[in-house]
């Protein structure tokens, strides 16, 4: 059974509670047709942001 | 003819400038005032760092997109302020010393009509013995703060991994130097690079990499942390920063205030009093923060600098400046159109003004030592917030003193962050993230503090391809190429 490398590293008690992504999650990470989806997406969220801002801009009279 | 001087020519002084001249035209006088020859994506420092990009990549002369855009270039660092005048200025002024143009260590007397303090931050290595004098880096320890130091990191770092190659163990420590540091994003951007780099390099085994930083938990970012939707979960900063870390074999030390640093050493106290050491072959530690040091007088000569600034340096603008504890800060003490309450003709944008308290919970060790990440200013909000006293600067001038001034407050604004965690088209990785608002606020958003719908973050190749395009598009803004108003701060 192969073993993901960084899966060793749970062993160190610093480590222990955190999560490290499987074999499917580190493929996506570098597919790139799923990464330029996201990267799709992560445009529209920050169209988003930038008009949130843009929205709450006011004028204030001095 | 109306005069509007801009002390400061990065990020916030170059976009509230160039704004201020595309909207008043040649009926009115901009004048940028700035010691730097070049201006600097600094984001992209991070590559020059880790030997990825070379200084001219990031870097482009100011003058001649000073001189396209109609705007007066003086290079020269601005000194004081006088903002009654004097006996022989009817008008306020400001003194400057040039350091180029041919001029350099000549002084000047420049009126102003109104003035923009966008001269961003001292890096004050001199805060800790051995890590620099002054805003001098020391020779103990490497910084990717400017294009310079990140060179002068590559070339480090190098040498590093070359006795790596040859076998010799080495042991890398990246984070920040003092406990009241921000900018924990840029080491972080660089500690995950290095180990990236390393890893390309096939020495990782080789290299011992470590983490030491001021903030309480990983993923803090002086933001007192932030809750990420991702992937259908909210999950914690911490949990995100912890794992990319165990993922990569990086292990980290937290509540650190860095004393002193030595050749190959620093020692460091702790939170809870704690003192200790640690040895390294190669440190980048992000030095603190203060204002660049300007002075202030008023119309007699007497000094009046704590009038204008807080005694860290930074300007003082409409923002609620009373000591509350942390339960009591409201989003509603951040400063929303960056005035200096005495003198209305006075504004500070990007990390030249004076937030009014942490964003991140004030902690002290039992010996009173500060231990808190300061609040981060990033490159959105300081240009959002150049752009908006420019807007403001613009109502003033073409509408008479009722303005009405332009709100820009951190408390109500989203920022988009791309955090890198090493280069590469297919290889590359980066951590892009939405938060909003940027100042947590808890009567709008008890839980946590931020909207979870829009508070969102993932690693991915794809961010890499975003930072790159980023790098990009921001010089070109930069540049006033065509369209450059249709860009985004
Ligand atoms: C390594 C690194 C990486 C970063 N990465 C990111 C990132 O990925 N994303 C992001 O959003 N932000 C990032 N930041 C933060 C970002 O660079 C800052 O938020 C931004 O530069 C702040 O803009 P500013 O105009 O306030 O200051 P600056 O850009 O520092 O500009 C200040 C200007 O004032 C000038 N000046 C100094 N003293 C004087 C004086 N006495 N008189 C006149 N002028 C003076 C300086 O020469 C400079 O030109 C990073 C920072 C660092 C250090």
């Amino acid at each position: 059974m192969s073993i993901i490398k960084e899966e060793l590293n749970f062993a160190d008690p610093q480590f222990e509670t955190t999560m490290i992504p499987g074999k499917f999650q580190r493929a996506m990470r570098h597919c790139i047709l799923w990464q330029f989806i996201r990267m799709v997406f992560f445009g529209f969220r920050s169209i988003g942001i930038i008009l949130l801002n843009r929205r709450n801009e006011r004028d204030i009279p001095v | 003819m109306t005069r509007v001087v801009v002390m400061g020519g990065g990020v916030a002084g170059h976009t509230a400038a160039t704004f201020l001249k595309k909207w008043l035209g040649d009926a009115h006088e901009v004048i940028v005032v700035t010691p730097n020859s070049h201006w600097n994506w600094i984001p992209s420092n991070i590559w020059v760092g880790v030997g990825r990009m070379n200084k001219e990549q990031v870097l482009f002369p100011l003058a001649p997109i000073y001189a396209k855009a109609g705007i007066d270039y003086r290079q020269s660092k601005a000194l004081s302020i006088h903002p009654e005048g004097d006996e022989q200025h009817e008008k306020p002024f400001i003194t400057i010393e040039y350091t180029g143009q041919n001029k350099e260590g000549q002084s000047e007397e420049l009126e102003y009509d109104y003035l923009i303090n966008a001269t961003g931050p001292k890096l004050n290595f001199g805060a800790t013995p051995g890590l620099g004098k002054g805003s001098q880096i020391g020779e103990h320890t490497v910084s990717v703060c400017t294009a310079d130091h990140a060179l002068h990191a590559s070339r480090e770092l190098q040498e590093i991994f070359n006795k790596a190659r040859r076998g010799e163990k080495q042991k890398i420590l990246v984070g920040t130097g003092h406990g009241t540091c921000t900018c924990q994003g840029a080491a972080f951007e660089y500690i995950l690079n290095i180990e990236h780099e390393a890893r390309k390099a096939g020495i990782r085994d080789k290299v011992d990499i470590k983490w030491i930083s001021n903030e309480p938990y990983l993923g803090d970012f002086g933001m007192d942390g932030m809750h990420l939707g991702s992937m259908g979960y909210v999950m914690s900063a911490k949990l995100l920063g912890e794992s990319l870390f165990a993922e990569r074999g990086i292990h980290w030390l937290l509540d650190a205030h860095v004393n002193e640093v030595q050749e190959g050493k620093l020692s460091y106290e702790q939170i809870d009093g704690s003192e200790g050491e640690e040895a390294f072959d190669f440190a980048m530690l992000i030095p603190p923060f203060s204002g660049v040091g300007l002075k202030a007088y008023d119309k007699a000569g007497e000094e009046i600098t704590d009038k204008l600034f807080l005694p860290n340096g930074f300007m003082k603008v409409d923002a609620d400046y009373s000591a509350k504890p942390y339960a009591e800060w409201k989003a509603s003490d951040w400063p929303v159109t960056y005035h200096n309450p005495d003198y209305g003709n006075i504004f500070a944008a990007g990390i030249a003004f004076a937030p009014p308290h942490p964003i991140s919970k004030p902690r002290k060790s039992p010996n009173g030592t500060m231990i808190t990440p300061m609040p981060p200013r990033t490159g959105m909000p300081s240009g959002t917030i150049g752009k908006a006293v420019a807007h403001s600067i613009k109502n003033l001038i073409l509408n008479g003193e009722h303005g009405p001034l332009r709100s820009a407050s951190m408390a109500e604004m989203g920022a988009i962050c791309v955090a890198s965690a090493g280069t590469g088209f297919k290889a590359g990785q980066a951590i892009s993230f939405t938060v909003y608002p940027i100042v947590k606020d808890f009567e709008k958003y008890p839980g946590t503090g931020r909207d979870t719908g829009r508070t969102y973050g993932e690693i991915g190749v794809s961010g890499h391809w975003i930072k790159y395009l980023l790098h990009h598009i921001f010089i070109y803004k930069a540049k006033l190429h065509p369209g450059w108003t249709l860009i985004p701060e």
